[in-house]
């Protein structure tokens, strides 16, 4: 009975380039009996991939009328097409999934108990939500930002969102845009209790995984896109969460989960951007930074958002030295317990 | 070969009906040359009758077709799946409002016959003392109607950078710049072919310019991210810069950019008046300093030396502290003369 319901609501799209191997275990767990969504509408959105992506579903959605394929004439890019996912998406809710994760459906019936209360985002991954931090809407919203592990209410995606999202695929989380907008109106995050999809990351396979994945000619693209960070998209979505201290927490919980402490990020920045043809990557984060990080990272944040280029060379020749420097820093700060 | 088997027109459009009614009228034309070549009309799901006029104008043309956007996905986005649909070796994207003029049509077909990749089809920016100036030429190649392009410039890296340009306005530049990197050059034709219908209608006085031209056209405004709420052309087009590998390019297009949209085109000064913008729009509000940081990225040295001082150095938060420690300083003071003043009205009555 519950199932039925999820089958005519939930819809399915596997965002996927040049991975056939990776897509077939991802359909063949979708497909298989004992999974949930087998009879839900399935597509596979196909960024324009070079290898035999196109046999392997056909050959997986034999006898299998809810499987479909799309391809994309050109590759859109990762966020891009997690966008025309966004936009394809008819049924009640759309579950956007990666081509590599893994699953786990045990207990796939508080989804769809959560589907049928009117639950508007539901989050279906826990590897950074550990019991303590369940509760809390910042580390949920980074939890979100693996797109597997969220499944979201279409009746989110009126044009605002969608307009904002499609503006937002430089930052690398288009799909977050509707979320948040959710969030600024006062609306709340369902976490399942169990986790049902992680991150495939997390097997430790070996493959490509940069966003630029599949572009011919990495030089052609403007250094925004060359040398984005997922910590620098991640600061420019936070930027549109209107509560100041929600923001500052978000921004704060990405940092403790992508470089583990704001040490390791002020050595990343130093090694990212000496230049200031990128000063706009450090500015995004610069502008919503707290004021805390301020004080502690004086020379990362705000000189390399600020100074001169006269000055850039003369810290480039210092930054061993100003490392060296920050390491003791850091240190004194980390014994005093400030930090923790 | 001829041009019908050459160039695929695009149209995007969003809620103008009136215009789109004239712009196919002109294109669609008996004295038209490309009445003949496939034209996609691309709307972003309009709620005025829109469709009902594209499809009484596909009744008598079947090269016309209609693609409807499931959501308003707005202008920008529009124009990057204008470029991902076409089928020909040239696309020519059109916007719905603006005035064509095929009298020198034969010199485009004779430069799409020369093998030129980015053909310009309009002059109000480039007069004959710019003509020849690239920096120039890519400011008028943002015009996205007055541009003619091949799509061999099209390709798997161009359409994701264009996907990720879509924040700065001008995805339409993408293979553009992607042909100047590579040493192509622009054509610019002799005589224009396509007038910004924003301009002529202002020209007119008293035509219809009270239109809608702003670039979240269709959603919220106050709901939409605070960079694009207040992204503008300036920064936008520094950001689409960036991709510029020639560095003297690069500053002199910011400049030449910043001399026609902020400094009415005067040649001297413009410096000054992208400072001016940058200044009135961002000073104060450190939420949205990635959007100065973009033109000091590719500003020149100079301009680049003005902006860290004037906006980036600034400290909103502390010009702000000293601020509330000044007002809270004469609050007592504040106060007596309030009461004082109070007391000497009630006493006047």
């Amino acid at each position: 009975m519950t199932n039925d319901i999820v089958e005519n609501r939930l819809e399915i799209i596997i965002v996927t380039y040049n991975r056939k191997k990776y897509l077939e275990r991802t359909l063949g767990i979708f497909l298989s009996e004992s999974s949930p969504v087998r009879n839900c509408k399935i597509t596979v959105l196909d960024n324009n991939s070079g290898d035999e992506t196109e046999d392997a579903v056909a050959s997986a959605s034999k006898c299998r009328p809810n499987v479909r394929y799309r391809k994309n004439r050109y590759n859109l890019g990762i966020s891009g097409n997690i966008f025309r996912a966004m936009e394809l998406a008819k049924l009640d809710y759309v579950w956007i999934v990666g081509d590599d994760d893994c699953y786990d459906f045990s207990s796939w019936s508080e989804v769809a108990a959560m589907m049928e209360s009117g639950e508007k985002v539901i989050c279906l991954s826990r590897y950074i939500l550990p019991d303590d931090r369940k509760c809390d809407l910042a580390a949920q919203l980074v939890q979100i930002t693996f797109i597997t592990g969220c499944i979201y209410s279409t009746s989110l995606f009126d044009d605002t969102s969608i307009r904002d999202s499609i503006y937002n695929v430089y930052t690398l989380f288009p799909h977050m845009v509707p979320v948040v907008r959710f969030v600024n109106h006062g609306g709340h995050i369902g976490v399942v209790g169990r986790a049902i999809a992680d991150n495939g990351l997390l097997l430790g396979e070996d493959k490509d995984c940069s966003y630029n994945r599949g572009v011919r000619d990495v030089s052609d693209l403007s250094p925004r896109t060359r040398c984005t960070q997922w910590i620098v998209g991640w600061a420019a979505i936070c930027n549109m969460i209107g509560d100041r201290a929600l923001r500052e927490r978000t921004l704060e919980r990405g940092v403790e989960v992508i470089h583990g402490n704001f040490g390791n990020l002020a050595n990343a920045l130093l090694s990212w951007y000496p230049t200031r043809r990128l000063s706009m990557l450090v500015a995004e984060l610069y502008a919503i930074a707290p004021v805390s990080w301020l004080k502690k990272l004086p020379f990362t944040i705000k000189y390399t958002a600020n100074h001169s280029l006269t000055r850039y060379r003369l810290c480039k020749i210092f930054i061993p030295w100003h490392r060296e420097r920050y390491e003791k820093k850091i240190k004194r700060i980390l014994e005093g317990g400030v930090m923790a | 070969m001829s041009i019908e088997a050459l160039l695929h027109i695009f149209i995007p459009t969003f809620n103008r009906e009136r215009d789109l009614e004239r712009t196919l009228g002109q294109i669609l034309d008996v004295s038209s040359p490309v009445r003949n070549c496939a034209i996609t009309v691309l709307d972003n799901s309009s709620c005025d009758s829109t469709v009902e006029v594209v499809e009484r104008a596909m009744a008598n043309h079947p090269n016309l077709s209609l693609v409807t956007h499931p959501h308003n996905i707005g202008g920008n986005a529009n124009i990057c799946r204008a470029m991902e649909l076409l089928d020909m070796e040239y696309y020519w994207i059109m916007g719905d409002d603006d005035l064509y003029d095929f009298g020198n049509w034969t010199e485009v077909e004779k430069a799409i016959e020369n093998g030129e990749k980015a053909i310009c089809l309009s002059r109000y920016i480039l007069p004959d003392d710019v003509k020849g100036d690239v920096a120039y030429q890519l400011v008028q190649a943002t015009f996205i109607s007055g541009m003619i392009i091949a799509s061999s410039l099209v390709n798997d890296s161009v359409i994701s950078e264009a996907y990720n340009n879509i924040h700065t306005l001008f995805p339409q530049m993408t293979p553009v710049i992607s042909h100047l990197n590579n040493s192509g050059h622009i054509y610019v034709v002799d005589r224009p072919c396509v007038a910004n219908g924003l301009l002529v209608l202002v020209d007119d006085a008293g035509g219809n310019c009270d239109k809608d031209v702003s670039y979240i056209r269709g959603s919220d405004e106050n709901q939409v991210s605070p960079y694009s709420r207040f992204q503008r052309w300036i920064i936008g087009w520094s950001a689409v810069l960036a991709a510029i590998k020639d560095k003297s390019l690069r500053e002199r297009a910011l400049m030449a950019g910043g001399d026609i949209i902020l400094n009415e085109g005067k040649r001297k000064g413009a410096g000054r008046a992208i400072l001016r913008h940058i200044k009135s729009q961002m000073l104060g509000r450190k939420r949205l300093l990635p959007l100065a940081a973009y033109v000091y990225a590719v500003a020149d040295r100079k301009l680049a030396r003005r902006i860290r001082r004037k906006v980036l150095c600034k400290d909103p938060r502390r010009r702000k502290v000293v601020f509330y420690k000044i007002c809270a300083a004469l609050m007592p003071w504040r106060k007596a003369w309030y009461v004082n003043r109070i007391k000497r009205h009630s006493d006047e009555a």
